[in-house]
Formats: C-alpha cells, sequence, structure tokens
C-alpha cells in the first residue's frame, strides 16, 4: 500500500511542479499576483506531497517490505533499524528522493518567509525547475517504488562499509550543502533576470551561503574520517574524483563569501559574484553528475545509471539559460565605485579569488584530466596527487598571506607604512618560529607552513589584545565588545581553524611512517623508536559475522597504548560483492595516530600487521570543527551592528 | 598607472605562473590508464614510467608470497597480466573482482604498488532486476 501512495503522491507533485512553474512564469511575465500565489500554493503541496512519498520509502525500508525493489536491492533481514533507515541514501533511486525533498524544505522555506523581497517569485521559480528536473528523475527514470512480482525472503543487504555512523550521516551532511546552493543561484538569476540593479540578492544569499559552506566542510570532514577509520590505507583524502567534486563547490563558496563582502560594502565586483554564484552552482550540479553517472572511474564505486545523459541535458540548459541572461543583462551591473588601491581590503578580496580558482581549477582539471587525454591523444591518462600537491601547495601559502593581513587592511585605501608598523612584531615572531623549526626539523616546506600560522594567529591576536585596550579605556563592557565586533571575531574563529587544519594536513603528510611487521603471539617488535608486542589473537563468530581480533601494546617512550584491530567476515553477503571488513585500530593523542591494520594470518601461522603513525592527524578533525563552530555562530547570528 | 590596470598585471603574471606549475606538474604525474590487452599490444608502453591497468582478477589466481606480498593474474577478453603487488589489500579484492592496479611493468611482470578494487554493479544480470514490476516502462 505505502508503495502506491509514495509513487502517485511523486507522480502528483511533478504535475504540480509543472503547474507551478507556468503559473510562476506568466504570473512574473504579466506582473499578476494571483498567479503567483498560486504558483506558492503549488510549492507547498510539492514540499507537502514529496514528504509524503519520503516517508512512504522509509516506512518500506524499516519494515524491511521485500516486494519493493529498492528495499530488496539495499537492506536484509540482518540489517539494524538505524542502517535500514540510512538505506535511504544509499542507492541512486533513494538518494534522489531525499536530494528533492531537501531541495523541497528549502523552497518551502523560501516560500513562507516573511521577506517582501521582489526578487522571491523569479527565485522560486528557478528552484522550482530545478526541483522540477530532479523530480522527473525519480518519476520517470529511477523510480524507488519499483515492485518485484516475488518478493524474495531476504534483500541483498547493505554493503558492510557503509555500515559506519560517520557514512551513514556523511552523504546527507554533504547533501544539505550541496542543494543549499540552489537558493543563492537562484537569487542571482532572479536579480539578473528582473534587471535589478540593486545589491540585494547578496544580502538574501548570505545565510544561505553560510549555512551551505557549514554543511559542505562538515560533509568533507565526515567523509575524510570515514576513510580514515574505515577505508585501512592510513589516509584520508586521496584526491579521488568523488572527492574532488565535493570539495570544488566548497572552495568557490569560499571565494564567494569573501568577494561578497565587497558587494555588501563597496557595491563592488557585482558581475564577478554573479559569475562565482553560477560556477558554483554548475560545480555542484556536476559533482552530482559525476558521482551519480560513473562517467569518471573511482574507487568510490557509486552504481552506473541511465540519468547521465539527462543530467548532461539539464547542465546545458542551466549553462545556456545563465550565460544568456548574464550577456543580455549584465549592463545593469556596471559597479557604481571602483576599486582605488592596491592595498586596499577590496584588492587582497580579488587575490584571494584568484588563488581560490586556480586551486579549483587544478582540481577540475585533474578530475576530468583523463576524459580531456582521452578526447584528445586517444589514451587515457591520468594526474597522481603529486599534480595537486605541486600546484596548489604555492596557493594555499598564498592564501595563508593574505589570510594574515586582508583582515586588517581598511576598504577603499590602506596606508602601507600603518600596515607595516603593525605586522612588525608578529612577523619578528613568526620569523623566528619558522627558521626555529626548519633548525629543529630541516624540512622547508614545513618552516614555511609554520611561519605562515604563526603570523596569521599574531596578527588577529595582536587585533583582538587592541580592541580591547581601547574598549576598555573606554568603560564598555565586553560583552558589548564582542557583539559590536563579533562578525569579525568569527571570521578570526574561523581563520584559526583553518590554520590548525592546514598544520594537520601538513605534518600528518609529510611526516607519517608507516611498517609492516609479521609477529606470532607473545613476540615483540622493534622499528626505530617503537616496540610493538603482540599479547593475544582470538576468534568470535555471531550471527552475522565472524571476527578476527588482535591484541596489541605499542610503547612509545614511556607511553604504552593497547590497540585491538580486527578482520569481519559477513556470513550473509547478499548481492554485495564485499563480506570482508577490516576494523582498523586507532589510537590518538593531540601529537600522534597510532593506526593499526591485521593484514591477515601467513602461511606460517604468524599475523601481518601494517602499522601507521600518523602525527597531528587530531588537528585536522579539530580545525575543521573550530571552523565550523565559527560558520554557525556567523549563521544563527541575528544582530548585524558595524557589519 | 591607476590601480585598476596594476591589478591586472599582478594578475596576469600569477595566473601565467600557476599555468606554468601546473604544467609541470601534469608532466612530472602523470599514469596511463589501460586496459590488460592494450598493455600486451603495445610493447612500447611498458617503457613508460607509471601504468594504471584494469582487468578482472582471475579465479584461483590470487597466490600469498612469504614475504607479505601477493601475485594474482588479471585478464580482459583478450588477454592476461601478472601482476605482484605488496600493500594493503583491500577488503573487496577477491576472484572475480574489477581491480585496478598502479605501478609498472619489468620483464612482463606488472609490479604494483596500488591496488583497488570495485564491486561489480550487477544491476541489469541480476535475480531481482528480472522479476521486477515497472509501472513506468
Amino acid at each position: 500500500m505505502f508503495n502506491n501512495i509514495g509513487e502517485t503522491a511523486l507522480f502528483l507533485s511533478f504535475l504540480i511542479s509543472i503547474l507551478g512553474l507556468f503559473s510562476f512564469s506568466i504570473g512574473i511575465l504579466k506582473k499578476d499576483d494571483k498567479l503567483i500565489h498560486i504558483g506558492s500554493r503549488c510549492v507547498v503541496s510539492t514540499f507537502f506531497l514529496v514528504t509524503i512519498s519520503l516517508i512512504s520509502l522509509i516506512y518500506l525500508l524499516v519494515t524491511k517490505d521485500f516486494s519493493n525493489f529498492y528495499v530488496a536491492k539495499n537492506t536484509s533481514n540482518d540489517l539494524s533499524a538505524l542502517y535500514s533507515f540510512t538505506a535511504l541514501w544509499a542507492g541512486q533511486e533513494g538518494s534522489l528522493l531525499l536530494w528533492s525533498w531537501i531541495l523541497s524544505i528549502y523552497i518551502f522555506l523560501l516560500t513562507i518567509s516573511k521577506s517582501k523581497s521582489k526578487l522571491i517569485p523569479a527565485a522560486q521559480n528557478v528552484i522550482l525547475f530545478v526541483l522540477g528536473f530532479f523530480i522527473f528523475l525519480i518519476v520517470f527514470i529511477e523510480n524507488p517504488f519499483e515492485l518485484l512480482l516475488q518478493p524474495p525472503t531476504n534483500g541483498r543487504g547493505l554493503n558492510p562499509i557503509l555500515q559506519n555512523i560517520y557514512m551513514a550521516i556523511h552523504p546527507l551532511t554533504l547533501y544539505v550543502g550541496y542543494i543549499a546552493l540552489t537558493v543563492p543561484f537562484a537569487f542571482s538569476i532572479a536579480s539578473i533576470l528582473s534587471k535589478d540593479g540593486s545589491d540585494d540578492w547578496i544580502k538574501l544569499s548570505k545565510k544561505w551561503t553560510y549555512f551551505s559552506w557549514i554543511f559542505l566542510l562538515g560533509g568533507l570532514l565526515l567523509g575524510s574520517r570515514w576513510a580514515y577509520l574505515e577505508l585501512g590505507w592510513g589516509g584520508y583524502w586521496a584526491w579521488d574524483p568523488v572527492e574532488n567534486v565535493a570539495l570544488m563547490p566548497w572552495l568557490v563558496l569560499t571565494a564567494f563569501i569573501h568577494s561578497s563582502m565587497a558587494q555588501e560594502m563597496r557595491s563592488l565586483l557585482r558581475r564577478w559574484n554573479i559569475v562565482l554564484m553560477f560556477l558554483a552552482f554548475f560545480l555542484s550540479i556536476f559533482g552530482t553528475f559525476i558521482t551519480r553517472s560513473g562517467l569518471i572511474s573511482s574507487v568510490h564505486s557509486f552504481a552506473q545509471s541511465k540519468i547521465g545523459i539527462y543530467f548532461i541535458i539539464f547542465i546545458l540548459l542551466i549553462t545556456i539559460v545563465s550565460v544568456f541572461s548574464y550577456q543580455k543583462n549584465k549592463k545593469f551591473l556596471l559597479s557604481k565605485e571602483d576599486i582605488t588601491s592596491l592595498v586596499s581590503k577590496e584588492n587582497f578580496f580579488i587575490f584571494n579569488n584568484i588563488f581560490f580558482l586556480v586551486i579549483t581549477l587544478t582540481v577540475f582539471l585533474g578530475t576530468i584530466f583523463p576524459i580531456l587525454s582521452e578526447a584528445v591523444t586517444g589514451e587515457k591518462i591520468l594526474v597522481g596527487p603529486s599534480f595537486y600537491n605541486l600546484v596548489n601547495f604555492p596557493n594555499v601559502l598564498l592564501l595563508m598571506l593574505l589570510m594574515s593581513i586582508a583582515p586588517i587592511v581598511p576598504w577603499k585605501k590602506g596606508n602601507l607604512a600603518n600596515l607595516y608598523k603593525f605586522v612588525f612584531i608578529p612577523l619578528l615572531i613568526s620569523l623566528v618560529s619558522g627558521i626555529a623549526t626548519f633548525i629543529l626539523l630541516n624540512e622547508l616546506k614545513t618552516s614555511l607552513v609554520v611561519l605562515l600560522s604563526i603570523l596569521v594567529v599574531a596578527v588577529m591576536l595582536k587585533e583582538i589584545i587592541i580592541d580591547f585596550k581601547v574598549q576598555l579605556q573606554d568603560r564598555m563592557e565586553i560583552k558589548k565588545i564582542i557583539t559590536l565586533k563579533a562578525r569579525r571575531y568569527c571570521a578570526f574563529l574561523v581563520h584559526f581553524g583553518i590554520i590548525v587544519l592546514i598544520l594537520g594536513i601538513n605534518f600528518s603528510s609529510v611526516f607519517a611512517s608507516k611498517y609492516d611487521v609479521s609477529l606470532e603471539k607473545g613476540e615483540t617488535a622493534i622499528f626505530e623508536n617503537y616496540k610493538i608486542e603482540l599479547i593475544d589473537t582470538y576468534k568470535k563468530e555471531n550471527e552475522a559475522k565472524s571476527i578476527l581480533g588482535a591484541i596489541l601494546i605499542l610503547h612509545d617512550g614511556g607511553k604504552t597504548y593497547i590497540l585491538n584491530p580486527e578482520q569481519n567476515n559477513y556470513k550473509y553477503e547478499g548481492n554485495r560483492e564485499i563480506n570482508k571488513e577490516t576494523e582498523v585500530a586507532i589510537y590518538s593523542t593531540l601529537t600522534k595516530d597510532y593506526y593499526v591494520i591485521l593484514v591477515g594470518e601467513n602461511l606460517k601461522g604468524n599475523f601481518n600487521f601494517k602499522i601507521h603513525i600518523n602525527p597531528m592527524v587530531s588537528l585536522i578533525w579539530i580545525g575543521s570543527l573550530i571552523s565550523i563552530v565559527g560558520g554557525i555562530i556567523l549563521f544563527v547570528r541575528k544582530r548585524e551592528i558595524n557589519d | 598607472m591607476n590601480p585598476k590596470a596594476k591589478i591586472k598585471i599582478v594578475a596576469v603574471a600569477l595566473i601565467l605562473f600557476f599555468s606554468f606549475l601546473t604544467f609541470k606538474a601534469v608532466k612530472s604525474s602523470l599514469v596511463y590508464y589501460l586496459t590488460v590487452s592494450e598493455v600486451q599490444e603495445r610493447e612500447s608502453f611498458s617503457k613508460l614510467k607509471r601504468l594504471r591497468v584494469s582487468g578482472v582478477v582471475e579465479r584461483g589466481s590470487i597466490k600469498r608470497n612469504e614475504d607479505g606480498s601477493i601475485s594474482f593474474i588479471i585478464r580482459d577478453k583478450e588477454s592476461t597480466i601478472y601482476v605482484q603487488y605488496k600493500g594493503v589489500i583491500p577488503d573487496v579484492f577477491r576472484d572475480e573482482v574489477q581491480a585496478v592496479v598502479e605501478g609498472t611493468i619489468e620483464d612482463k611482470v606488472f609490479l604494483a604498488n596500488k591496488l583497488f578494487a570495485k564491486c561489480p554493479t550487477k544491476y541489469e544480470d541480476d535475480k531481482l532486476g528480472n522479476n521486477r514490476l515497472s509501472f513506468v516502462q
């Protein structure tokens, strides 16, 4: 029954979204408020219908109704209730339904918002168009309510490597962020089509861009954490195409968040911001297309599917509409003011944008390189991780340099002498730390990263100290100072998190070491300053799997750590080709991660282990979390004094 | 010179620098992606530095060596390659899966230092798929 309800609701929502598109379009053209009102009604109905459809699918999944093809494909009797629920986004059809539902929430929120902006109906129309496309895909191409003639007694089950809490929420987090980009994109299109010469769309988009930024970063963090804990190769990022396409919208969005401030404050870079927003949205759709169509081979094996061609048509359509409307109406987007000095905040934002775009372009080029090379030379050629690292490293250094001085440079025209005076002491401190690092570690890259990190932090601290000194002399309360400068302090917090993240990435990639060890029970191996002893091994069985485990003690200096890596063999494998799963043992400290993989038992009855010593990986998670917290405060903050 | 022109000059210089860097980086990190028969057909490929080859793991060919490395054979429709690999073995790796190996060729043996494995998607030819009842098609 729920199959019928879900499918009917979905089909109705498709019809209603088309009706909504027509009433919005005609209503906007003829300036007919009644038609626009009908359009808004359609949005609300679409939202409710998609919600009903989603609930139906969740019900089918949780009750494990194997007469549904999607349920039979993605769950099995031994699957826990939680993962039966998360199976909602384990497959193509469910993911698309979830995607549509999230977008329908956004458009619903926009519809019931109190904003009286003239841009809202046109923005609703754009979002409804995107939503209509996704609903079309689920209704006609990838239907999650397909039935089976003879329901099997058991489904084929969820891939065991997806049965992990990080993996359960990571795709959802990324979706929420990705999809939220549709709203600012819709505002930008609405702004340009309505020939509205104002900067309203930037203000309307602000919270949405923060929201999307937070979730994209959160999604990236969860994804790399999952890879680190679950995949058992000792790393967290591999420059895999699927990772790349999730990173690119975040990079462009970060560039936009900076350059849009120039428009907000000084009405500058107005055309540029529109272009950036187009690019961010294009990349988010491109990312969905790459991950969902299987066009570029990736270690993430998503289902290959037939939706590729529809995505290409959709991307082309979006691109044509965006470029055409931009070309036609760009004369309304001339900036009233001009950049007056090289040493000014607005100019530094331009450079920020250049570096972010170069990184994005590099990642884009690396991702599509196999397709490009095949088209040009007939050979499929890939570029390895060293490509990304080589190009991105100088970019990141330059961005760090900007991050240190741009926040303290004023708008319009800065004074070089003042700037020099301000950064003199921080620069001295950072130079000393940089040189000290070089003497200690004899590694140039790390020394440069440390130098710039200290510079960024020192400048921020000096600024905060001066702030408080001045204001406290004026007898201002601390709470008031913080409110007054909230936006700036949030930016500092985000920047600080990014610095911690960069340090973590640098140390963990430069100073990581790994060892292969083969031990019999009771034996001890020594490598460098570490000593590791195999205390015990065990074999366990339960209903779902058999487990091979080992207990090891690792000595590092005076400290000892107990590690317990395992290997699971799932008994019921359904139709999946995976039944083996490695449980990595990790002992995380602030300075080092001890990461042990049980490779297996060899012919002589010894046990083989891979041991990774990864320094400062914790900083990656801590840094991202700090930035996310900074972003959340920016997002929830109501008052905008002195912004 | 007005500030806008100065910014443009700096921007162009930066972009040129990064284009050059990108070009160098591409040159130094190339990996050729080939099928098994492509490697066998054209001997010249074996002289290239790094290759990535994908193929299906031959049933029963996986052998564990004493030094902890493994050897196996991958094939496509026409030919096969003998592979030696040392490193972490992906969970999905076993007979008949699609494997991707990266490394170099020496004396007709593929020495891999990277191994990826993918579970085949059996959506079209599986038993579930055959009895589906579709409203749409």
